[in-house]
This record gives C-alpha cells, structure tokens and sequence, in this order.
C-alpha cells in the first residue's frame, strides 16, 4: 500500500461540497426551466407521445419522485430481507 | 479473403495452446486469439458454412447471418478485453476455461440448428463455473455448485423442449420457435434461466459476486448475452416477454439500493438491463429488437468495464463491501475516472453508449402504446442511475474515507479498461457510425433530438438530485454490513432447515415402528431359526436310508389314490 502522506483534497473540504451540491442544484433548475421554453417554442419543438409527457416537468417530477419512492420502498425491503452477515456462513468460510 | 473456419475454432486451439504455453509467450497467445479470430470472422461468408449428417439430422454447427455476425464481434471484442484484463494472472485453469467459455459462447451463436446450440449451452454451463471454484473460497465452492445445479437445469430443460419441439415438427433448426408450437414454453424457460427471468435469477446474483476478479468479467460478457440472442431469434414478439422484461427492470433496483457487497449490486444491476433487452424482444418490433440486441453490445463494454473497475478495486484492497471502501479516488484516480464512464454508460447519459440503445427500446414500448409497461420502464432506467450510476463509484471511490490508500490496478488491467471506456464514449457520440450499421433489423433511429437529449437530462439530473438530497439530510439508507435474502433462501435455508426438521420428527416415529413391529418380526426369525437353523431339524442331515422310506410311502400314497 502507498503510504505517502496525504495532501488535503478540494472534497475533503465541506465547503467546497457545499458549493458543488449548489451548483448542481442550480443545474438541475436550469435544466428544468427549458421546459417553459419548449412550451413557447423558442428553442426547441417538444414532440411528445401523449399528454403527461408534455406536461412542463413531467420528466424532471417523475425522476424525482421515482428515485424517492424506490429509496423508501428499499428502505422497507430491508426490513422483511437483511439479514446478518454471518446467515449462510459455515465453520472454515474465508472472510 | 472469404474463410469458413468455424468462428469458435480459434479459441479452441487457443484453449489449447493456452494450457501448454506459459510467461510472456502464453500471454501472447491469449492475446492474439481474439485477434486472429476477428480477423477470421469478419472474412467469413454468410449462408450455412458447415453442415453434417448426424442420425438422420443434418446438423448445421455454423451458419452466419446479421444477427449472429453482431454477437460474433460483440465476443471478439468481449473476450479480447476480458483477456487483456486477465493476462497478468498466473491461474492455469482461468485462462483455460475462460477461452473454452468464449468458444462455446461462439459456437452457440452461430449454431444453425438445436443440437448443435444445445452442446454450446452445456459447454457455456461446465466452462463457467469453473470461473467461479476458481477462486477456491469455500463459498465460491459451494456458490458454484448452486450455479452449476440451475445452469443444468437449464440444460435439460433445453433438452426436454428441443425433443418435444422436434418430435411434433420434425424441425431442427434455429430459428424462430415461438410459445405456440410444442416444446416452445420449456425452451423459453431454458433460455430465460440464463438470462435471469424473475425468480430463475438467484444463481446470478448467487455465484458472479463469488468468482475471481477477473473471472466476473468474462461471466458478465457471455452466459447472459448468449440467451438474449436465442431469445431474439427464437422468440422475437412473444407477449409474456415484455412483462417478463418489465418486472425483470424492475424488481432487481429495490435490492441493488440496499445491497451492501458492491459486485452483487452489479449482479442485480445486469438482471436490470437484460430486462430491458427481454422487454424488447417482447415487443418484437424491428426497432425494439434493434434495441435489444444493441444494448446487449453496449452492456457487455459498460457492464464489463464496472465489473473490471470493481474487479479492480477488489485485486487492490481484497474487498467489495460499500461499508468497508470509500476514499479510493485519492489513490486510484485512474479507476475511479473509467468507472464513472462505466457508470454514466448504464445509466444512459446521453454521449455514453447506454442512452442510444435503451432508449430504442423505451421509444418501441411507446409507439407499441405499452404506457404502463413505459412508465415502469422509465421508473427502473432512474432506478439504475442510483444503484449502478451513483452508488457504485459513489461507495467504492468516494463517501466515507475508508483510509485505505491502494496503488492503482497493474497496467493491462488499466488499458482493457481504457479501450471499454473509449468504446462506451465513441459509440455514445457517434452510433450512427459505429454501432448501427451493425444492427440486423431494417429500422430508422435517430437518437439524438433536442427533445430525446433534454427529457433524459431532466430525468437524470432530478434522479440524481433526489439521491444527493436524501444523502445529505440522512434519508438515504446506511451501508450495512449485513446480506439480503434472495430466492435462493429457499433453497439454502427453508429447504435444507426443512429437511432437518422432518428428520427430527420423523426419526424417533421411525425407530418406534421399528420396534413395534420388530416384536412380531423376531418370533418369526426365531422359530425359522428354530427349524432351519444349523441345528434345526429341517436342516439336519437325513440318512439316505430314511430318504428311501419316505419315497417308498409317498409312491405307495400316490398310487393308492390314483387307482381308488
């Protein structure tokens, strides 16, 4: 293993994840907000297959909410699945 | 020049020279196998290539056309980088098996007719698992017994539904079968074991995490890709597919987001994706099975270079858990940078090869008017920017500081690496010039309009930014060092635990029977014993006088009866 000692990383800062998590934040709004332009046609013509689809946000909602229902519902798997890491283990198993 | 070497022949011979060779000379072997046999294949003619009459069959072992040409380069290039990745280790038997694996994963997809498809199924079964003992853990022993008892299963089931399927049609080739002929539902089943239809999966999630670091590489490459192409060509617009695929998207992202050990979270991440390709089998269009086929090309580059990278980070560290990784950027900079190409690949950012493949399929689910099935796909595509877009490179090269400062990976390792992540970029910005010319199905697309492009980065984005914000206000869950339970349950703990339960009542049951019944039973024994023991009067030796009498008496009796 390298064990040179370590320098101090632009991540290991809180500050600096902070301003990343930030701007990522406003990515996301910036990205959001070309729907209302897709509505006036100004950039683009949206051609959609049927109507939730061309509901301004519609993608942007459903990938939110997507991610937030799958982390819960796998928050409440664990419950009825995990188990001890030891559960199928037998005498002389490597780590 | 037009050849008509079989395309799995050179990886025999290599397989061969393989076991003979060693040190830099065997290494060059192995390299050069896939290069002579590329080379080979792409002057090979199309059309039945070679036939033989076998029982009153004529068997076909090789018959090229568009589809199989395109799995043909998909394992070439496959098992040049897996072989790159491996060259470095000294295992004997990996090597060996693993060009074996790639010569019957060939010879399955050019194989004209069942029989011969269904040696190459076999093979692809007894070479494998061997990949997976190979790292001679006792769980990889046992993981690979479980593996080897369901890829026979598969085996005979294929079996069972090519003789029913040929005994009522008389037809040995392969090609389209489809659920309504007889035999057709018990190959479907076969095919879909290996490719990891819902509750037939366990052996996946089971086995792959256990193999070696490299042998994980070739494991995800073959067994997988190879039901996909039967299925393309065997069973192209069934219905049952598209829910099949749909539930296959959508069940296996609940256990990757909880799942601790990083490479099992891959396992789940690949049944994910084949249900996308199993989904658009289903829908059988030629634009969806474009998309299916095509995302089995692109998942072989970025499901082996994520597999690579943690195959990576395990021969450095010796460990795959989430909880026990984190930090390893600060050292394997390199890695952790091809992973995240991996990573945007699968999850189908466009530029990466993921967003011009899946994406046909989505768009076959819609123009089909599946709106369910589309929602749910849509759900599973976020799905698996969580489990295998983020929380891969996440844990393994970021989070928590682990402390731990690995060197990086050795160079061959880096460089096959390299050449999955070039791949995953160059066939994302430019597929009109690399991948779909390739494609075996006539079908228009353009993946890249500003509505296309905009909708996914926004499905994407808020994906993503959901997961960032649950990590950062503690709603995302923990990395536990724990398991989950799977199907396999059934059959590691509720079988085995049943067993032992049924021997404990039925044993002392059995041994009062026994008694009950042997009261009885010894009376019997001993008044035999009594008679014709060796002092019994029946097995007593009689003088020969005696013997004379009793004649005598038993004549006289007979002929008084006969004369009255």
């Amino acid at each position: 293993m390298n064990q040179t000692p370590d320098k101090k990383r632009y991540l290991d800062d809180p500050e600096n994840v902070t301003r990343l998590w930030r701007r990522f934040v406003l990515a996301c709004a910036l990205v959001a907000a070309i729907d209302l332009l897709g509505l006036l046609e100004v950039v683009y013509h949206r051609h959609i297959a049927f109507f939730a689809e061309g509901l301004p946000g519609f993608y942007a909602a459903w990938g939110f909410i997507a991610i937030a229902a799958l982390i819960f519902l796998a928050k409440q798997l664990r419950r009825l699945v995990m188990r001890p890491e030891d559960y199928y283990r037998e005498p002389g198993d490597a780590d | 020049m037009p050849t008509e070497l079989p395309p799995f022949l050179p990886f025999l011979i290599g397989a061969l020279l393989t076991a003979v060779t060693r040190g830099r000379l065997r290494s060059a072997v192995m390299l050069a196998t896939p290069v002579v046999g590329g080379i080979c294949l792409l002057g090979i003619d199309s059309g039945a290539l070679h036939q033989v009459q076998l029982l009153g069959y004529t068997l076909t072992p090789v018959r090229v056309d568009e589809l199989s040409m395109l799995f043909g380069y998909l394992f070439h290039l496959g098992a040049f980088i897996a072989i790159l990745y491996a060259v470095h280790i000294k295992d004997t038997l990996q090597h060996v098996v693993a060009m074996i694996y790639a010569a019957s994963a060939l010879g399955a997809v050019f194989a004209g007719d069942l029989i011969s498809f269904f040696l190459s199924w076999e093979l692809l079964t007894v070479s494998s698992v061997f990949l997976v003992w190979a790292r001679r853990t006792p769980q990889a022993i046992r993981a690979g017994f479980r593996y080897l008892i369901l890829q026979i299963g598969s085996g005979v089931t294929l079996l069972a539904g090519i003789l029913i399927h040929v005994h009522a049609t008389g037809d040995i080739s392969m090609g389209h079968i489809g659920l309504d002929t007889p035999g057709g539902w018990l190959i479907m089943l076969a095919l879909g074991l290996k490719c990891g239809f819902p509750m037939l999966h366990m052996w996946l999630t089971d086995a792959y995490p256990e193999s070696t670091p490299t042998g994980a590489v070739f494991l995800c490459m073959f067994t997988t890709k190879c039901a996909i192409y039967a299925l393309t060509r065997s069973f192209a617009g069934a219905d049952p597919l598209i829910y099949i695929g749909t539930a296959m998207t959508f069940f296996p992202i609940f256990f990757a987001v909880i799942e601790n050990d990083l490479r099992r979270v891959l396992a789940y991440s690949m049944i994910n994706q084949l249900g996308f390709m199993v989904c658009g089998i289903g829908l059988g269009t030629a634009l969806a099975l474009n998309g299916a086929v095509s995302h089995a090309f692109n998942d072989v580059l970025f499901k082996g270079l994520l597999f690579m990278a943690m195959g990576a980070v395990l021969t450095m560290t010796g460990r795959t858990r989430a909880s026990d990784l984190g930090g390893l950027y600060k050292s394997m900079p390199q890695t952790a940078t091809l992973c995240i190409i991996g990573a945007a690949s699968i999850s189908a950012i466009p530029l990466f090869c993921g967003f011009v493949s899946k994406s046909m399929i989505m768009q076959s689910a819609l123009n089909e008017g599946h709106m369910v099935v589309w929602f749910f796909l849509l759900f599973a595509s976020v799905g698996v920017l969580e489990h295998a877009g983020i929380k891969i490179p996440f844990f393994a090269f970021f989070a928590h500081d682990s402390g731990l400062r690995p060197p990086e990976p050795p160079t061959n390792m880096r460089l096959a690496m390299l050449i999955a992540a070039v791949l995953c970029v160059v066939i994302g910005t430019a597929p009109a010039t690399t991948l779909y010319p390739l494609l075996p199905f006539a079908a228009e697309y353009h993946p890249y309009d500003a509505t296309h492009v905009i909708t996914q980065l926004q499905l994407l984005m808020f994906g993503g930014l959901a997961v960032f914000w649950m990590m950062r206000t503690g709603r995302y869950p923990t990395e536990e060092r724990a398991i989950n339970i799977d199907v396999d349950w059934l059959y590691r703990r509720i079988l085995p635990s049943g067993i032992s339960s049924a021997e404990n009542v039925l044993e002392p049951a059995w041994s009062s029977l026994k008694r009950g019944a042997a009261r009885p039973l010894n009376g019997l024994i001993a008044l035999l014993f009594r008679y014709h023991g060796p002092q019994g009067t029946l097995a007593r030796t009689w003088p020969i006088g005696s013997m004379v009498i009793w004649v005598t008496v038993l004549l006289a009796v007979f002929v008084v009866v006969y004369y009255l």
